[in-house]
């Protein structure tokens, strides 16, 4: 039996690629394939699902290596070094730039995962890209069969209960009036929260007072936090925004049921799930019309050229209190879900990677 | 993202159009408030800076070197939020005693980086020169070595 085996630099759960891995992993076994999952770091409760990558037997017959490029990692090399045919699913690298000013040795690792994703344009079969904007950066480094496959999201598990104390809160903040601004995301410098607050200023001045805004999403760098909680007392509007950090999954779900809109402005995604979490919810998105956000958002929500806290105010008003586009928006919302459904990415991902397997007499 | 192709009439079309009529309003919108939020916001926009470059270290360590001793009292908790306001208040004596001396410490120590950026900058300024100059005598060196 043909074998294609997964790896990864970091293999986490509740996290986008470490999911993905997962329903990639099913999707190949009920394929007909045997596939196994190795990482670098395995956390937590993930150990039942993978093995350490420097475990990985000296040679194997019958077998393709499929690697996640996402960050720096020794994997890289050791899977370039290997004689099995390796194909990548890149969930795109943040340009060092983001993170020069903040952490530097962040910025230093980002300009290493970038030159080992250019070293191994030569090796690798296939390159798939989890957006056509990850796929584009692939091309411009030199990979030359390359296609788009998106992430594996698992839309049923948004039905479980959600937690019902985080729910209880903010709807008593709800009652005192005032609509809840939301975004999910890593607290990182290219996701551009100091946008979020801005715009949110912007909007209490303009439009609603009592508006509130929750950030949700664990820190990647302290000094980026601390600049946000500075910018957001500067303006006046700290006691209304809430660093929720890291969430468990119900009270994640809490905070979507509870959102009134979802504001994104980071300028560098390589695919954004949570915009999709949003459309599930029937939460408008205003989004800044960059990197693969288009790809993800399509015609689904409010995607802005210009990211000024006027204009994103303007938005977000715009999708509070125009019932029409908000109708509009939730239909092409679930559309979209749609577009990204399970089945329609598993069917999307081997519909790509068998062909190549076979090809190579796999 | 506007598509000027877009036809009006479908649902996609017409949010093209919305969207248009955002961004012109948003960015008729002036005053001393948005101006400052504006002005505030800009501040922390992503700058192309290298691992080695000073000036961009002392600007995030002024960025920083301020302690704020304003805690914000929210809570998740129902209860949370006075029993932070009561701590505040007893405490707030000490902790603006204390923040006083740490923002202190932080602008001199920004002084003090300022100082040694300028100097660094000027000693590569000279060395750069001094380096040509020595180049210079080393090209004479090995002229009059050849006997020319």
């Amino acid at each position: 039996m043909t074998r294609i085996d997964q790896f990864l630099p970091g293999f986490a759960p509740h996290d986008a690629i470490g999911s993905h891995v997962l329903q990639t992993r099913r999707a190949l076994r009920d394929a007909g394939f045997e596939s196994d999952i190795f990482a670098e770091h395995i956390h937590g409760p993930m150990d039942r699902h993978a093995e350490d990558f420097r475990s990985y037997p000296a040679t194997r017959e019958r077998t393709f290596l499929l690697y996640h490029a996402s960050t720096s990692s020794p994997m890289a090399s050791f899977l370039a070094k290997r004689n099995e045919p390796l194909m990548i699913d890149y969930h795109n690298i943040t340009p060092a730039r983001y993170f020069a000013r903040w952490e530097p040795v962040a910025a230093a690792s980002m300009t290493e995962a970038r030159d080992q994703l250019r070293t191994l344009a030569d090796r690798v079969e296939l390159a798939i890209a989890v957006s056509p904007f990850n796929r584009a950066e692939l091309v411009e480094i030199g990979y030359r069969r390359t296609a788009v496959a998106p992430l594996m999201i698992d839309f049923d598990k948004y039905s479980a209960a959600a937690d019902a104390r985080t729910l209880a809160r903010l709807q008593r903040a709800k009652d005192r009036g005032g609509s809840q601004w939301l975004f999910v995301g890593r607290v990182a410098p290219n996701k551009c929260q100091h946008d979020i607050i801005g715009a949110f200023a912007a909007y209490r001045h303009l439009f609603d007072p009592a508006a509130r805004l929750t950030l949700v999403g664990g820190m990647t760098s302290a000094l980026y936090l601390r600049a946000l909680t500075q910018l957001a007392h500067e303006l006046g509007v700290l006691d209304a925004v809430e660093f929720a950090d890291s969430v468990d999954f119900p009270s994640l779900l809490a905070h979507y049921q509870s959102a009134d809109v979802f504001v994104c402005l980071s300028e560098h995604e390589g695919f954004c799930i949570p915009a999709l979490e949003a459309m599930h919810f029937n939460v408008p998105v205003v989004a800044y019309a960059t990197a693969a956000l288009p790809d993800t958002v399509g015609d689904a929500g409010i995607l802005l050229d210009d990211k000024d806290p006027a204009i994103v105010a303007c938005a977000a008003h715009r999708a509070l209190t125009d019932c029409e586009l908000r109708a509009s928006l939730n239909e092409a919302g679930r559309a979209r879900v749609e577009h990204f459904s399970l089945d329609n990415a598993r069917k999307l991902f081997l519909d790509t990677v068998v062909p190549v397997v076979e090809a190579a007499g796999g | 993202m506007n598509d000027p192709d877009e036809d009006s009439t479908t649902p996609a079309g017409q949010r093209v159009h919305v969207v248009e009529e955002i961004e012109a309003h948003g960015r008729s919108l002036h005053d001393d408030e948005l101006d400052r939020i504006r002005l505030a916001t800009s501040r922390l926009a992503p700058i192309d800076a290298g691992r080695a470059d000073l000036r961009a270290a002392l600007a995030l360590l002024d960025a920083q070197a301020t302690v704020d001793v304003d805690v914000p009292t929210g809570s998740r908790v129902r209860a949370g939020s006075s029993v932070k306001m009561a701590v505040k208040r007893v405490t707030a004596w000490y902790l603006r005693y204390l923040g006083n001396q740490v923002t202190l410490l932080g602008q001199a120590t920004v002084r003090f980086g300022a100082a040694i950026v300028e100097r660094t900058e000027a000693l590569e300024e000279s060395t750069a020169g001094l380096r040509r100059e020595v180049e210079g005598l080393a090209a004479r060196v090995a002229d009059l070595e050849q006997g020319r």
